[in-house]
């Protein structure tokens, strides 16, 4: 495959993720709906703000 | 004569549904409990999400594990990877999934194929709880 972008994986990853998570932990919706963005944007800040405190440290 | 017995509880409701059938259907296709069950559009949304998941790690390089009992690890990926159903013993079928442990991908392609056969053993017991009336 093509992708090779790092972020755009990760997104993809934790998108498909955040769509079977939400639909499966909630039955309506609109609760599903907020559910997956939760997880997806829980996914991608954790991954970010992990990235940034490896970054600060000595290698 | 007060015979004081107590009133029988009610027998729990037999599921509709064989269970070993519905988890059988719910493992072989990803959704395709739920979709037999009734439930459409949760159904739908994990035959869309997993198959794709399971491609898309394939797409990547992603390797299919083999049972190997000396690495527990790459055992238990084994394990995982089967999670997937009918996408896995086709992909097993086609010679698929070898993995080419130098792609840059290659690790991206595991989280992807593995990650989805552990979501479709989540949706198989979600389709056990809606067989047995408890969603």
């Amino acid at each position: 495959m093509a992708i090779h972008s790092h972020v755009l994986l990760m997104a993809v990853f934790a998108g498909l993720v955040a769509m079977v998570g939400g639909v499966l932990m909630r039955d309506a919706p609109r609760e599903q709906l907020r559910a997956g963005a939760t997880i997806f944007a829980s996914l991608l800040g954790a991954a970010f703000v992990i990235g940034w405190l490896l970054y600060f440290l000595p290698l | 004569m007060a015979t004081g017995s107590k009133p029988k509880p009610p027998a729990p409701a037999r599921p509709a549904k064989p269970l070993w059938l519905v988890y059988l259907v719910s493992w072989l296709v990803p959704g395709g409990g739920h979709l037999w069950l009734g439930r459409r559009q949760k159904g739908v949304a994990f035959l869309i999400a997993l198959p794709m998941m399971f491609a898309v790690g394939l797409a990547l390089e992603g390797r299919l594990f083999p049972f190997e009992l000396s690495e527990p690890l790459v055992a238990l990926a084994a394990i995982a990877d089967v999670g997937s159903g009918l996408p896995y013993l086709v992909a097993r079928m086609f010679g698929l999934g070898l993995g080419l442990a130098g792609a840059v991908t290659y690790e991206y392609g595991n989280a992807f194929v593995i990650t989805a056969g552990l979501l479709n053993m989540l949706v198989v017991i979600d389709a056990h709880d809606i067989a047995l009336g408890r969603k």
